[in-house]
Formats: C-alpha cells, structure tokens, sequence
C-alpha cells in the first residue's frame, strides 16, 4: 500500500470558520428540509459507519491494520444492552459505562494483541473479531444467537430551548447522532494535532527509526488502539439506543470487512472527510440502485470495482485533482487512457 | 466437499478458518496445514459432541491466539514466509 498521508487532511479546516459554519448549519437543518424518516435514518447511518471507518484508519495510522473494529463495536452494544436489561441501568449512564468497558477490555486485549506486532497482530485482533461473536453467540447473559431484544430507548431530556425531548421519532437520535459526530471528530483531531499524532505517523513511516527518536511504539500503539475502540464501543451504545435489539451476527468480520470498504473507498489519506464520503457513497448509492432488492449486491459490487480500479487511492484523490495539487490526476488520467483504448475513434477528433 | 455437504451460495464462508488453519499450521509448510487442518476438523467434531459448539470454537480459537502469539509464523512456518 502507497503512503501518502496529507497532514493537512488530518485536521479540520478551522482556517475556514464560515465554510464550516454553513455545513454545520446545513446538516442542522437536513431533517427540516427533507422530512423523510427515512432519509434521516440513511444519514444517521451514514454518521455512525463513517465514524467506524474513522476507527479503523486511526488504527492504520499507527501502522496496525485492524480487524476488530465490528467486534469493539459489539462489545459496546452489548454493554449497554447487559447494563440496562440486566442491572437496570438508565440508558443515559449506559453512555459513559459502557464506553468505558470497551476502553478497558481494549487496553487488557491490547497488550496482548500489541506485543505481537506486524501480522500477529493482523491474524490476532481477526481472532478477536470472531470470538466476540461467538461469545455473544454462546452464553445465556448475552442472550445467545437471538440477541437482547425490547431495549428501552434513551429517558427523554429537558434542553434550556427546547423543553422535553422524547426519543420517539427519527430527528432527536439525528440530532445526538450529530453530537456524538463532532464530538469524535474533535477528539480525533485534538489527537492527530497533538504529540501522539506526530508518533504515529513516525511508527507508521518506519517503526526502527521512530524507536531511535525515543518513541514508545507499544504505549502509542496501545493510546490508539484503545481510543479506537472505545469510540467504536460509544458507537454501540448509538446502535443500542436507536436499535432497541442487539443480534450477535451484527457485529461479526463482514461488517468489520465493510468498514475495510467505507475507509479504502473514500481515501485512507484523509481522516475525516474520506470516510464519510466512502461511507455515503456505499450507503447512499445501494440505496438508489434499488431497482430490485436482490439483485442490488451486484450492481453495488461492480460499481465497487470499477471505482477502486479507478481511483486506488479513494475518491478524495479527486479533491486533490481540482485543487491541481500533486498526486491527484491518477484517475483521471487513468480514465482518459481507458477511454482512449476503448475509443479509438477520440484520436481523430 | 459437495458429495458430504451439499453446495450453497454461502459455502464461501468457510474462508476465515481457513486462513487460521494456515496461520495455525504455518505458511508454506504442507505438512503444518494438514496438522492444522486435523486440529481443527478434530476439535470441531469431537467439542460438538461433547462440550457444545461454542464453548468447543471458543476454545480453538483461544488455541489458535496462543500459537501465534508465540510462534507468529505457525507450528512448522517461518514468519518471513508469510511476507507480511
């Protein structure tokens, strides 16, 4: 795999108050311009996939490749799930208690997973993914293979503005969705700005040489990969609360090979803004396609192999290519030589 | 494996155990796939009739964790054959 990380697409453009200011405005204001159920429950989707993907890449920034992502996932899901069906736990305290299992059982698995390093840690966490499952899948507190269904939704908040907001329709879940978005998006980049950015993207360029600058490749392997997951696990506590079930198959290694997808898709050189686009783009366009349900897989399928052959280093290489800075034309260039190939006749013209 | 199994769409699955059968026996090593390949079908079979499905996979799978975590390049590999 080509790196090429961009350090200007690993923080938000702060640079740009009013552009971000529109966009903030703009997704406040998309339940009220679309008023389709429906829709919102595509973006709220689109937020808590994408943030997966934003996961997985941190995790590729400290040179791991991850293959736990769905499980972490699932461990926080069920957290939630155990905590509030089982020892009557509110949802709201669900929140933090069951983000901070995930961390926990992250950093134990961690040390272990780190030690190995390279490719056991590749085989390693796919381990992982595939107990988690079984675990769940096994043992009667987890509910076995039917899940834990009938799960309350979160007790309705009093806001200064708003009065009392019930957790009843799509919009409120959007809206903490959108929270819980910024939210990530500002740990990660306070994260990528800090000094533990700069050591993983050392660890990432050559492990040896960031040893020699005195960095401590498995503590900062170990801060990203329990970041990491703890932030997938606050993500499962989403999925509880908008869900109300959980299902051990949700969380097994297709959903982790997804997640692989939404982030290759969009870029692996931006942190932010190419997993939401790979995940838009893989959420968005099934979707459209849905001439026939079960035919979909296949359309989407091509339409996947055509972009990846297209665009290897993401859909955000296009970006690069209308800002004309480097490295960006590849695919387009790619799509030029194609189309001469394939039309002869273009050289007359 | 039609004649025994049947054939379905999904037979593709079986993908993942055997990537760990071959980690497990190590890459490159015919004789260490086929020893994994025994390990698993083995324990598989035998934990089913005894111990229950899960707890048996469970179980192999912790086993399996355990051989890369000390051995990364399998019970009769070498690690840089995997050439990762």
């Amino acid at each position: 795999m080509k790196k090429k990380w961009d350090c200007r697409r690993m923080r938000i453009p702060l640079k740009k108050p009013i552009g971000l200011l529109a966009l903030l405005l703009f997704v406040l204001a998309l339940p009220l311009l679309v008023n389709s159920p429906y829709f919102v429950h595509l973006m709220i989707m689109v937020a808590m996939n994408s943030v997966l993907a934003m996961t997985f890449i941190m995790l590729l920034r400290a040179g791991l490749l991850n293959l736990s992502v769905a499980a972490f996932w699932g461990i926080g899901a069920y957290a939630s799930a155990v905590l509030v069906m089982k020892l009557g736990f509110s949802v709201w305290l669900a929140l933090p208690a069951s983000t901070a299992i995930t961390g926990i059982l992250a950093f134990l698995v961690g040390i272990i997973l780190i030690r190995s390093g390279g490719f056991g840690f590749v085989m390693l966490s796919a381990l992982v993914g595939m107990v988690t499952v079984l675990v769940f899948g096994t043992f009667d507190v987890f509910g076995g293979y039917v899940g834990i269904a009938n799960i309350p939704p979160p007790e309705p908040i009093i806001l200064p503005f708003f009065g009392k907001v019930a957790f009843a329709s799509k919009v409120p879940y959007y809206y903490l969705m959108v929270l819980l978005f910024m939210l990530v998006v500002a740990v990660f980049s306070a994260f990528y700005a800090a000094w533990s950015g700069r050591a993983w993207r050392a660890i990432d360029l050559s492990p040896p040489l960031a040893m020699t600058l005195g960095i401590d490749i498995f503590r900062y392997r170990l801060l990203a990969f329990v970041v990491g997951s703890a932030t997938a696990g606050l993500m499962g506590w989403f999925y509880v609360g908008y869900f109300g079930a959980v299902l051990p198959s949700t969380f097994d290694m297709f959903k982790t090979f997804n997640i692989q997808i939404y982030a290759i898709l969009g870029g692996l050189g931006s942190a932010f803004l190419g997993p939401v686009v790979g995940t838009f783009v893989m959420t968005a366009v099934p979707e459209f396609l849905r001439i026939a349900k079960d035919i979909e897989p296949i359309y989407t399928g091509f339409l996947l192999i055509v972009l990846v052959l297209f665009f290897p280093e993401g859909l955000m290489s296009l970006s690069a290519y209308w800002r004309r800075s480097e490295g960006g034309p590849e695919g387009i260039a790619r799509i030029g030589r194609w189309a001469k190939a394939l039309l002869p006749v273009s050289k007359k013209v | 494996m039609a004649p025994v199994f049947g054939i379905s769409p999904w037979m593709g699955t079986i993908l993942l155990p055997i990537i760990f059968i071959v980690v497990l026996g190590g890459a490159g090593s015919m004789l260490g796939s086929v020893l994994g390949g025994l390990i698993f079908g083995m324990t598989t079979a035998f934990g089913d009739y005894f111990i229950g499905s899960g707890v048996a996979q469970i179980g192999l799978y912790a086993l399996i964790g355990i051989v890369i975590f000390f051995k990364p390049g399998g019970l009769f590999g070498h690690e840089e054959e995997m050439g990762l």
